[in-house]
């Protein structure tokens, strides 16, 4: 009898969690593959449940991964100084990023508070961790007390090129003040510049250099945007958390260095062309008052309603630097353009040219993975522990990429593409700096990727 | 059963003005719903709550039209695409609240 009751309880248990489930996360109607924007909408999307609208709460995420071919077979297998699919002939999961968010409604007359999470695991969460506390002071050399936020959560010696990342983690206000101002206090992507880190939301899987060594990635602290009138807005805030400028800062190191963020975008009236300046400024740490600073010019024109164009320039610079066992102002800057042309609804072609200056090689190291795993003591679990031996030359760099991205669902992007890579700059030593494959001075890629969005 | 649905209507009016998000209705409705006594004022309420839906369902389809072109292009918006989406989707959301709100408020002054 006793049995019996408990064998009743246990097929219970299964029907009573289920309706559970089902009356707070409702059933959505299922899509089929070619109509649904997210693969999760093919098997009934819990974020078009009553429950998830209510409360304005969305699950998201993506997926990324992709392989690339060296011509110039590094014995490394890295791809000199690109990112992210930096490694030859090596399948990557780049990207498996999950979300949760309670967007704002960013416009109207009434407040909403809201908020996003990002957990990123994958190849490139080592590139998007809030590394800004680095492991060796940029002004003294000496060690840092890093932060505890995201790094190292996963990579070791044993387990180089997989780790965590949590480049978002913040709270949003939608102030119904004038026009509206949106404000996000927490740790988020930079809004500077123009590639970013969510790779569904770039042209090409590889990166240009001006976006991996010459912009920010995430910052911490408060933002503000405020929409001015139907052509302008502005953004400003105030950076905290790091030790190199207000730049990827974490939560619990350098609470006592601040920094600015600041900058406007016009927007023409048919919102065909718009031109943003943005950028950062700040002391470089709590205990250097050399100043690091950036700023970035993005302008997109569409030049036809399938043909869009990208220009874009950075300078930044930060003072005081240590190159070479001498302190050092040092400076990068560059020219990047992008061009896309629709050939259909789902097929698009594109080209990026650019040119990069690392006048005094403070920020672009080949490989670029084995520098950012570096510890204090100088070792790099990226290389299995052994010594960094990455370099940071100061040269020119020139880089064209051409691809396509195609789309045979929404829900799913392939983007094959090719790049040239070549590098003008010489080394101490005298002589030509070569950090592509086994020391050449340029370098062919081919390389292919796929984007889920769930 | 009309005072409770007077009652009702009142405190749907008043609960839709406090709440986050969007406001479903521009004016103060509180004074008309209050002081609609025939039938002929509630179905004047009724058809203007109803426009009042039309209104925020036609915001809702550009901002699906507008979270289309962000998802199928996101390249174009770079650093800004992943905020384009996200407060596209809020006011997707916001505006769906306010046309059922509305639409429950119409349906409810004809029941009267």
């Amino acid at each position: 009898m006793k049995n019996h009751l408990n064998d009743k309880r246990f097929r219970l248990k299964p029907v009573a969690l289920g309706i559970a489930l089902v009356s707070v996360f409702g059933v959505a109607q299922a899509k089929s593959l070619t109509e649904a924007s997210t693969l999760l909408e093919t098997v009934g999307d819990p974020n078009e449940s009553k429950f998830m609208k209510d409360i304005g709460l969305k699950i998201g995420g993506w997926a990324n991964a992709g392989i690339t071919y060296n011509a110039a077979s590094p014995d490394n297998n890295f791809n000199g100084p690109v990112t992210f699919g930096d490694r030859s002939g090596e399948f990557q999961l780049n990207q498996l990023n999950i979300f949760a968010q309670r967007a704002v409604a960013a416009e109207g007359d009434a407040w909403d508070f809201g908020g996003r999470v990002d957990a990123m695991f994958g190849t490139d969460a080592i590139f998007t961790q809030a590394y800004g506390v680095p492991a060796l002071d940029v002004n003294t050399g000496l060690p840092l007390n890093r932060n505890h936020w995201d790094l190292n959560m996963l990579g070791s010696n044993d387990n180089r090129f997989y780790d965590i990342a949590l480049p978002q983690a913040y709270a949003e206000l939608y102030a119904p003040i004038g026009n509206g101002l949106n404000i996000k206090a927490g740790h988020f992507y930079t809004p500077i510049g123009y590639e970013t880190v969510p790779a569904p939301d770039n042209f090409f899987y590889s990166h240009a250099y001006t976006m991996q060594y010459g912009e920010p990635f995430t910052h911490t602290g408060v933002m503000g945007n405020y929409t001015v009138d139907k052509n302008w807005a502005v953004m400003g805030g105030a950076t905290t958390g790091s030790a190199t400028g207000g730049w990827d800062g974490g939560f619990d190191k350098q609470l006592g260095n601040w920094g600015g963020l600041a900058g406007a975008t016009w927007t023409s009236d048919d919102k065909d062309t718009s031109a943003n300046i943005s950028g950062t400024y700040g002391a470089t740490s709590e205990h250097s008052n050399q100043a690091w600073g950036l700023y970035s010019i993005v302008l997109k024109h569409n030049i036809t309603a399938k043909t869009h164009l990208v220009l874009q320039h950075d300078h930044g610079y930060a003072n005081g630097v240590l190159l070479s066992g001498a302190a050092k102002d040092s400076e990068w800057y560059g020219l990047n353009s992008h061009l896309t042309y629709d050939i259909k609804d789902n097929l698009t072609a594109g080209v990026r040219a650019e040119w990069f200056r690392d006048q005094n090689g403070f920020r672009v190291c080949s490989p670029g993975r084995v520098a950012a795993a570096t510890n204090g003591a100088g070792n790099s679990y990226a290389i299995g522990g052994q010594a960094n031996n990455s370099t940071c030359n100061a040269a020119s760099y020139y880089a064209v990429t051409a691809g396509v991205n195609w789309k045979p669902m929404k829900w799913l992007n392939i983007r094959p593409n090719v790049r040239y890579d070549w590098v003008d700059g010489k080394v101490a030593a005298g002589g030509q700096y070569r950090p592509f494959g086994n020391a050449k001075q340029d370098q062919f890629l081919f390389s292919t990727d796929f984007n889920v969005n769930f | 059963m009309k005072i409770k649905l007077l009652i009702t209507l009142i405190l749907t009016v008043v609960l839709l003005d406090g709440c986050g998000g969007t406001n479903p209705h521009p004016m103060d409705m509180s004074q008309a719903v209050q002081s609609a006594s025939s039938k002929a004022d509630h179905e004047a309420l009724a058809e203007h709550y109803e426009a009042a839906a039309a209104e925020m369902q036609v915001k809702v389809d550009e901002h699906k039209k507008l979270l289309a072109q962000y998802q199928a292009k996101s390249y174009l918006y770079g650093r800004q695409a992943e905020d384009f989406k996200a407060h596209c989707e809020g006011l997707i959301n916001a505006y769906e609240k306010a046309v059922e709100a509305n639409l429950s408020m119409a349906k409810m002054h004809r029941q009267m």
